[in-house]
């Protein structure tokens, strides 16, 4: 299917081409020559719309498009990219491309339309990419890029001038071939900042004399045990290092070719930072490449690549932050707004009721009415508005074309195009209402509730949902927005950070994919890749034990199906089992569970018995001496009895897990995998436990009983010889 | 990155480059974004830009009439204007561009139908549509200039009388002419310039806007601009309206050029020995005031440092250490390269902004910078201007203003907040102080109104003058036509 | 030589031409016109019954009549703004050395009569254009008197325009006891347009100045040196203005500048009983009581109709003059100008 997508982006990427040769000579004429007398021009890389839900808003409109203060956040990106005097600029769009398309080229900055483009060519790159590693090789595939560039996402806003951090750079490059990319962190303090991601805090591990990052990795707020785990190697090569977590990363990296390059040859990198930069960093030996960092103190930069980043940047905006990045400049031809006394940011033909209290750091969109008594702070509101009487409006962020019936209540929500919210309604903290929704009069809408009205995708077929009174009121229209596969990361879904619910995986800053646990598309691809490509995945520290055990499982079950010889699966499994340093039981767990389910399917599917199932299982070539080095070592009771605790746990589930177990324990004792003793020991703690003992846990080993019993009178025959003899010795 | 060349960030070098090649609209954008993301900022490079963009404008403009051109450079100014309305002196240089095309116009007599015709039609678009009818018919009837110009500038007025449009019109079109010359002898007997507006009541022209006698009552005396060209007329006697026009703008230019120098000029009559003179933030024309009165004299400088927005650049002024992060919003001409004060011999206190009150007594002078002087005299400054300026009228300390004709704007400030141009509060507050950026709300303005009963003089490149006399620079500069070219719902 | 007074026509038959008579039919005919533009219309009239043939005699004519007129009417300053303005014009156009002959001169101003005075109306309408503009929203505007020039600008604020969107100011009237009917008039005129509007009388100016965002008032005359003379009270508005630090904006036509240059309050040129001294005994002549049976008249800008020519202003149609150190600016339909702009404007006309 990948082959597919190649294909597809070949076309797209021919008749791009020609729009970019286009381009080019339109510009020939109007673009800045300025850097002609300059060694090289610069050129740009914006990944539109890969990273990060807007959920339920980015269903019906591309991210990169949805407004920040009225303005749509990938104009932000491009005013950054033209102030710092890039020429060529080439933009990947994932999902929506065609709406990014038209926009493109209806804006100032697309050179073949408009003579005023700051950009020499602004190439459009369709692709069927559905992660930045996909759209880097794509890129890399069509050799684009002749030089140093400058990759940023979509939603990034950011007055940082560049010059500095290029010029290193380039100093780098030039001492060191092999410093192949700087990235730009903004610090944050280490205190609470907005700015900060509330889900997954990066941790930089980087020499300060170098400026060089040493070690990447991602912290969950919800993670359990905080843990780095540095190569030794580091800390005795570098005199000084720096652990921090005190940093924005917005995403805006100075690259060189290499890094392209590098994306190519590891095909399973998904996203640059978990992936990408936490690989290239390990294996420094392998490449030698060497990744850089420059620590801005001044100025700002930040993504917004969810709804809480959002909110955040919404506010630095009205605070001026992101200053000359404020409505008041006007960036966008056709805006008028104005900065008044107390931060209140007007566009003209704004019309405010006499009584009517719009409050600090406030933006009004043009033609937009707010009528007696009602009061506005923090809040931005967009175009053509009406907002009726007595209505409060807290922290919202209001789009076009919004209507608010009198004396509702709106706090800190977003409301998007064309919604309705009728009179007397309440509003909650962090609501969100998609396109043209409309609810009813009276209507209090709960906490996080997420409101839409597009119609719902289930695999492939579009199907209308039919409004919820519950939640719209009466003659409301709109229903609950819910993703299958979300949920879990909802923390980052919605509006407000909130670590109420207690799952690991929440989003970092240069995430797309959540933490493998979520079984999103692209992760699900990169669980089913082998070992090599799942050590780019234990960088998450959270997971790894899930993701080492994912891989060694289903590496294990390969062998086992296609009756492979186990010395090379070892190697493998000894080779992932180092990367991740899992423990011994993760090493057994995994194992124990490898052989069950090998065991379960063919008990179900091949419709053998299980002690058949089993003895299959087990014949495989080499397994028995894998079992014997790898499951238990050295041959110790304890690690035999915890092999045997695992096989049991992982029966549980197994529909005759019973007599799989028994099967099994009889085929191991037969191979002296295990000695009676293991048994035996396990079945008295398991006696021990009585109704502690959970039920299904009994359930499962009750077949297993007989074989007990037949070890136990094995053993009592033993032992009475040896009473004889004692007796004899009495004697 | 104080050079252009060390960094791609476009500013006012890599600008003026691109303007050579650039198409023309190209170009007009290329500005205006700029001025929007402030990459052109503070009076000078905004003016140094606006002319320079104008003079393409001109050159690139294809020749039909002057009408046309002035329509043209309205419509530019006015977008660059929009772009950034804070920087008045873009919208200085556009009007005096304007006023100077009005005056090259009028000294041709060839021009002068066009020119009166297209200006009625400029100032006043409603009126247009009766603009033409008056044109022609009269236009055939008598052939000469003179009754055309009526009936183009009389036709407002009777589109204004509800009542009798022809009967207005008719009898005049005859008589109309020598009444037309008779204000223009009266004018040129008394030589001084006059603003007419009284006699527009009975004049047969409604309005100062529009009317060929405005523009012959109201000669631009001691505009340097105007002496220069009305010399080179003289030489080149052809009429070739847009050499004229080209070389005014280059005037402008050099105007620009040398503005310092010219202020500094007066240096020696306002400072004295053992003075000791307190000045504020960095500004160039200030320095190179001080530093010219330095040639002669010994003399302490106090400088307020303006932290939090101008610091760097202060204490790179006093010390000649050039701050690392200027050059990529200033222009990079020669500041960089002046001679720092202290090593000019001056002895320099730095101080901060708050301790000014404090200081003040034992200062004789206040010299102050300005980013724009606004008609009723007053000014905008860099934000602590004001504290000081009322700092020395408590202690009855002179305040000299030391600023560039370029820099004075016609307009009148209807609300000085609007002129205020709110900064990053980063330079305040660290961003990373995630605490007070959520809690505070951080204002950081970057300029001060300073109301004029706190001036008492103002030192501009034509001499030394009371806030109150102002008006007249502007009337000589600025002819009152285009003072409002910006503003179409105050054109009439 | 023209006697002053009535013109004799040539042939005597025709009905005498009273200028004073004119002048005041004309004010009477239209409330909206302004006395110095009244003054002209006169003038012009005047014109038209002449029979002067010389420009000489023509220019004799109309000074004595102007002179006689300012002389029959209490309180002249205003309107001899219109007719110096108009000598002014027939002067510079009828210079011997301009080739401007009389014939034509005289009917460029029969002919265009009404034109002057629709001119002057819309000069008017620009002021209040220009004017808006300093009522910022949210602002109090402080204002008194009936000035036409001052509602026409308010209430030109009041509406919403397309590019600023709506401007929300409210207003605070000083209250003129004497002129109970003219203050109720301006009054409601703004409320009638949804401003909101307090009244307050004079003693209450100094209070509520610190409420104030900015002060406008109209003006009878416009003298050399930049200064007022308008409505009595306005100087104390000025005053309290300028102490509070409040701007303090005067709205008004050119052509009520005023070749005049007085020193002080007491040197305006007219005798005004403002302050009367008196004891138990004598019975005063004006009463303040005798006021309230002038006001009635009086709602039509009474000082028109006073036509005794001896006798003197009242408290009632008194005015006052406000030196150019207290204005701000001037708004007239040229533009905002400063003080020291105005004396420009003059002295160009007359020297």
């Amino acid at each position: 299917m990948s082959h597919a997508h190649k294909s597809a982006k070949g076309a797209a990427g021919g008749e791009k081409g020609r729009g970019a040769s286009k381009g080019k000579r339109g510009a020939g004429a109007g673009a800045k020559k300025p850097e002609d007398d300059r060694e090289e021009s610069l050129q740009a890389v914006v990944l539109a719309d890969f990273e990060g839900h807007f959920s339920p808003f980015s269903q019906e409109k591309p991210k990169c498009l949805l407004p920040l203060a009225n303005t749509p956040l990938l104009e932000y990106t491009l005013e950054f990219l033209a102030m710092s005097g890039v020429a060529d600029i080439y933009i990947y769009c994932g999902a929506h491309s065609a709406e990014i398309e038209k926009y493109i080229q209806a804006s100032k900055w697309y050179p073949p339309l408009s003579p005023a483009s700051p950009f020499k060519s602004l190439e459009l790159v369709k692709s069927t990419a559905r992660s930045v590693g996909d759209a880097l090789r794509d890129l890399d595939a069509r050799d684009l890029i002749t030089r140093d560039f400058l990759l940023v996402h979509g939603d990034l806003v950011s007055n940082l001038p560049i010059d500095a951090a290029l010029a290193a750079h380039r100093a780098r490059r030039i001492a060191d071939k092999n410093a192949i990319m700087t990235m730009i962190l903004r610090t944050a303090g280490l205190g609470q900042h907005r700015t900060k991601s509330g889900g997954v805090t990066p941790v930089f591990v980087c020499d300060p004399t170098k400026n060089r990052c040493l070690h990447y990795e991602e912290m969950h707020a919800l993670q359990a045990n905080k843990y780095l785990n540095i190569d030794p190697d580091l800390l005795s090569d570098h005199a000084e290092m720096e652990i921090r977590t005190d940093l924005i990363d917005c995403g805006i990296d100075i690259c060189t070719p290499d890094v392209l390059a590098l994306w190519a040859e590891s095909f399973d990198y998904e996203v640059p930072r978990r992936h990408f930069l936490h690989g290239v960093l390990k294996d420094y030996e392998l490449n030698g490449k060497t990744i850089h960092t420059e620590i801005v103190e001044e100025h700002y930069a930040a993504r917004a690549f969810n709804l809480q980043s959002y909110e955040a940047i919404s506010k630095d905006v009205l605070g001026r932050w992101t200053y000359p990045l404020v409505p008041d400049s006007n960036l966008i031809s056709g805006q008028s707004y104005k900065f008044e006394r107390g931060g209140l940011c007007k566009e003209n033909g704004v019309m405010l009721a006499r009584t009517c209290k719009a409050g600090k750091r406030t933006v009004l969109g043009r033609d937009t009415s707010i009528g007696d008594g009602s009061t506005l702070t923090n809040s931005i509101v967009g175009r053509r508005c009406i907002i009726g009487k007595n209505v409060t409006i807290r922290d919202a962020y209001i789009w076009d074309d919004v209507v608010i019936g009198d004396g509702t209540t709106v706090h800190r929500a977003i409301i998007a195009h064309e919604a309705v919210i009728g009179s007397q309604c309440k509003i909650n903290p962090a609501t969100l209402i998609s396109y043209g929704v409309r609810i009813s009069d009276n209507t209090e809408v709960k906490e996080k509730s997420r409101i839409t009205r597009a119609k719902r995708i289930e695999d492939d077929v579009e199907e209308v949902v039919p409004s919820d009174p519950e939640i719209v009121g009466e003659g409301g229209k709109g229903y609950l927005f819910h993703e299958d596969d979300e949920d879990e990361d909802e923390s980052n879904e919605s509006f407000i950070y909130s670590t109420a619910h207690l799952n690991i995986s929440s989003e970092s800053i240069s995430t797309i994919t959540s933490s493998i646990s979520i079984g999103s598309p692209t992760t699900s691809r990169s669980r089913l890749s082998s070992f090599a490509g799942s050590i780019s995945d234990d960088g998450e520290a959270g997971s790894s034990n899930e993701n080492f055990h994912h891989d060694a499982v289903s590496g294990l079950l390969d062998t086992l199906k296609e009756n492979g010889d186990f010395d090379s699966a070892k190697l493998e499994f000894m080779g992932l089992r180092l990367s991740n340093d899992a423990t011994d039981h993760q090493i057994r767990r995994a194992i124990a569970v490898a052989f069950t389910k090998r065991i379960a399917q063919l008990v179900e599917q091949e419709k053998l018995e299980p002690s058949k199932a089993a003895a299959s299982a087990f014949g495989t070539s080499g397994a028995e001496n894998f079992l014997k080095t790898v499951a238990v070592g050295a041959g110790k009771e304890e690690d035999q009895i915890d092999f045997i605790h695992c096989l049991q746990k992982d029966l549980v589930h197994r529909n005759q897990g019973a007599m799989i177990l028994a099967a099994v324990c009889q085929r191991l004792y037969q191979m002296d995998v295990l000695e009676e003793d293991a048994f035996l020991r396990w079945w008295e703690e398991c006696e021990m436990l009585a109704e502690g003992e959970a039920e299904e846990m009994a359930r499962v080993r009750t077949k297993t009983k007989v074989f007990i019993d037949w070890l136990r009178e094995a053993e009592s025959e033993s032992g009475s010889e040896e009473d004889d003899e004692s007796e004899d010795e009495s004697d | 990155m104080p050079s252009v060349q060390a960094g791609y960030a476009p500013n006012l070098g890599v600008f003026l480059k691109a303007l050579k090649t650039q198409q023309l609209e190209a170009s007009i954008e290329h500005l205006i974004s700029l001025l929007k993301r402030r990459q052109i900022r503070n009076s000078r490079p905004c003016a140094i830009a606006t002319a320079h963009l104008l003079l393409r404008v001109v050159a690139r403009f294809k020749w039909t009439d002057i009408g046309k051109l002035l329509q043209r450079i309205q419509e530019v100014g006015q977008r660059l204007v929009e772009a950034q309305p804070k920087e008045m002196v873009v919208g200085n240089i556009v009007r005096r561009v304007l006023g100077m095309i009005r005056d090259e116009a009028k000294e041709d007599r060839s021009e002068d139908m066009s020119d009166t015709a297209s200006i009625t039609q400029i100032d006043s678009p409603q009126r247009e549509t009766s603009d033409p009818a008056p044109l022609r018919t009269i236009g055939v009837s008598t052939a000469t200039a003179s009754p055309l110009r009526f009936g183009a500038s009389n036709a407002p007025g009777s589109t204004d009388t509800d009542s009798d449009d022809g009967s207005a019109r008719t009898p005049q079109g005859g008589h109309r002419p020598p009444l037309m010359t008779s204000h223009t002898s009266y004018a040129v007997l008394n030589g001084l310039p006059v603003q007419q507006s009284m006699f527009n009541l009975l004049s047969a022209t409604p309005s100062p806007l529009s009317t060929p006698p405005q523009q012959i009552d109201s000669p631009q005396a001691g505009s340097g601009i105007n002496a220069a060209s009305v010399a080179q007329r003289v030489a080149a006697s052809s009429k070739d309206l847009k050499a004229e026009v080209i070389s005014g703008i280059e005037e402008i230019i050099d105007e620009l050029d040398q503005v310092d120098d010219q202020m500094a000029g007066y240096a020696q009559e306002h400072i004295h020995s053992n003075e000791v003179i307190l000045t504020h933030s960095s500004s160039t024309s200030v320095q190179k005031f001080l530093l010219k009165a330095a040639e002669k004299r010994k003399f302490t400088v106090i400088v307020a440092e303006s932290y939090p927005n101008d610091h760097q650049a202060t204490h790179a002024a006093v010390t000649g250490s050039v701050a690392p992060d200027l050059g990529s919003s200033e222009d990079t001409s020669l500041e960089m390269f002046l001679k720092p004060l202290t090593a000019a011999g001056i002895t320099v206190v730095l101080t901060t902004d708050a301790a000014i009150f404090a200081i003040m007594s034992r200062v004789n002078k206040v010299i102050l910078a300005t980013h724009a002087v606004i008609a009723n005299g007053g000014l905008i400054a860099a934000a602590g201007a004001r504290i000081i300026a009322k700092a020395a009228k408590v202690h009855k300390i002179p305040v000299i203003v030391v600023s560039g004709v370029y820099k004075l704007s016609p307009e009148y400030p209807f609300e000085f907040e609007s002129l205020i141009e709110y900064g990053d509060p980063g330079r305040i507050v660290k961003y990373h102080d995630g605490n007070l950026v959520d809690n505070l709300e951080i204002d950081n303005p970057l300029y001060d109104y300073v109301p004029p009963d706190l001036v008492d003089l103002y030192i501009t490149n034509l001499g030394a003058h009371a806030p109150s006399y102002l008006y007249r620079i502007v009337a000589d500069h600025y002819k009152p036509e285009d003072i409002n070219f910006h503003k179409p719902e105050l054109q009439f | 030589m023209s006697t002053v007074g009535d013109v004799v026509p040539r042939d005597g038959k025709s009905k005498p031409f009273d200028i004073v008579e004119t002048y005041q039919r004309l004010l009477a005919e239209d409330p909206e016109l302004t006395m110095p533009v009244a003054a002209i219309e006169a003038l012009i009239e005047l014109l038209v019954h002449s029979r002067a043939v010389t420009v000489f005699e023509t220019l004799d004519l109309v000074k004595t009549q102007s002179e006689y007129l300012k002389s029959r009417v209490t309180n002249s300053i205003s309107l001899s703004a219109g007719t110096d303005l108009f000598q002014r014009y027939m002067i510079s156009s009828l210079k011997p050395t301009s080739t401007g002959n009389f014939e034509t001169v005289r009917q460029h101003l029969l002919s265009n009569g009404r034109l002057f005075v629709s001119r002057a109306k819309a000069a008017r309408e620009r002021i209040a254009n220009y004017g808006r503009h300093f009522v910022r929203d949210a602002s109090v505007v402080l204002t008194h008197g009936g000035s036409r020039v001052v509602g026409a600008l308010l209430s030109k604020a009041a509406e919403a325009s397309a590019s600023g969107g709506n401007v929300r100011f409210r207003v605070i009237y000083v209250l003129n006891g004497d002129r109970v009917s003219e203050s109720k008039r301006a009054v409601s005129d703004l409320r009638a347009r949804g401003v909101p509007v307090a009244t307050i009388p004079e003693g209450a100016v100094g209070y509520a100045m610190g409420k104030v965002d900015l002060v406008i008032v109209g003006a009878e005359g416009v003298v050399e040196n930049g200064g007022i003379i308008s409505r009595l009270g306005t100087y104390q508005l000025a005053l309290l203005a300028k102490a509070a630090g409040k701007p303090f904006y005067v709205a008004a036509e050119s052509h009520k500048f005023v070749r005049l240059y007085p020193l002080g309050q007491y040197d305006l040129g007219i005798d005004q009983e403002v302050i009367e001294f008196r004891t138990e005994d004598e019975p005063g002549s004006t009463e303040p009581v005798d006021f309230t049976d002038i006001t009635p008249k009086s709602a039509e800008a009474p000082e028109y109709f006073s036509s005794s020519p001896t006798k003197p202003n009242t408290a009632v149609d008194a005015v006052d003059y406000t030196p150019p150190a207290l204005v701000s600016a001037l708004i007239t339909e040229s533009g905002v100008l400063t003080p020291s702009a105005v004396s420009e404007e003059l002295i160009s006309m007359w020297y």
